[in-house]
């Protein structure tokens, strides 16, 4: 058994950021639906404004979890850990589904709106978030945990 | 005369496709100025069948990027087109087009509370910046590669 230094006691390392990031896709939906309600179902132009501006943050920092910018903050051990070949390659993955996603959203929007009157609002939050919980499932699927050897 | 070897083959369709596709990617971008001066409720069959082709032609170029492309080669030619180098310059690609959605899509939602935006401009500056991005990121990133080797 390992003991990490105190001063970095309660800093995360990169084992913490892979499980928060295998945990995570599966609260997205729910928090979309929860902000969404936030944002369309109310009149009131402030707390449009803060719904979109949480809305705004969550999806960023969904991005930034999965799709990633690095993080500084890390070892440079943990960070070659969370960058290794293998995320490289489901990170891509998880993109390319993200985009295929966004494209047949948006081929359906664009047949719908034959019909109804396409709001563009309504539209931005439904292909960022369709997209975004196809990218962030897709995510999750690739990295779920592998049973141990011994299992 | 004699005939090319499979891997010759494979290596001037890579040199084309490096060629061709930050051109299509830049083509495809320069075609949608077309798009900003049609109106939103437009009923004009040509229009319809403007999106249409919009549509059709970013579905071709992200299937394009997704395959490779020389859909009508032999497979041996296809694999070699689809080598580890080309497939991590894709999957960059693809992150980087799906950033530059995200981005953009957050973007116009903010202009859109100041000046409205339709609907139909929204879907169409989203999907046409992945498509192009995601193409542009690969073409250049396989130029830069063929020129380093």
């Amino acid at each position: 058994m390992s003991y990490r230094p105190r001063p970095d006691f309660d800093q995360p390392d990169a084992e913490s950021v892979q499980r928060s990031r295998r945990m995570l896709p599966w609260m997205i939906p729910l928090i979309f639906l929860q902000q969404g309600s936030l944002i369309f179902g109310h009149s009131e132009r402030l707390t449009q404004i803060v719904g979109t501006a949480a809305w705004a943050c969550v999806s960023l920092l969904m991005l930034w979890i999965f799709l990633g910018l690095p993080m500084r903050w890390l070892s440079e051990r943990d960070q070659a850990i969370i960058n290794d070949e293998r995320s490289r390659m489901v990170r891509g993955d998880a993109a390319s589904w993200g985009i295929a996603a966004l494209i047949l959203i948006g081929c359906g929007m664009m047949v719908a709106r034959l019909w109804v009157q396409l709001n563009a609002g309504i539209a931005i939050y439904g292909l960022v978030n369709g997209a975004l919980i196809v990218a962030v499932c897709r995510y999750g699927w690739l990295n779920r945990s592998e049973p141990d050897e011994d299992e | 005369m004699t005939q090319p070897s499979i891997s010759e083959k494979a290596e001037r369709l890579n040199k084309r496709r490096a060629r061709a596709l930050p051109a299509l990617g830049v083509i495809f971008l320069a075609q949608q100025a077309s798009f900003l001066s049609m109106p939103e409720r437009s009923a004009r069959p040509v229009d319809q069948l403007k999106i249409g082709a919009w549509l059709i032609l970013s579905i071709v170029l992200l299937a394009g990027l997704a395959t490779g492309g020389a859909w009508f080669r032999p497979r041996a030619v296809r694999e070699l087109l689809n080598d580890e180098s080309t497939r991590a310059h894709r999957q960059v690609g693809y992150v980087y087009g799906f950033w530059a959605a995200m981005g953009t899509a957050l973007g116009l939602y903010i202009v859109n509370l100041f000046e409205p935006v339709s609907g139909r401009e929204a879907v169409h500056i989203i999907v046409t910046v992945a498509v192009a991005t995601a193409l542009l990121n690969f073409g250049l990133l396989e130029r830069r590669a063929l020129r380093d080797s």
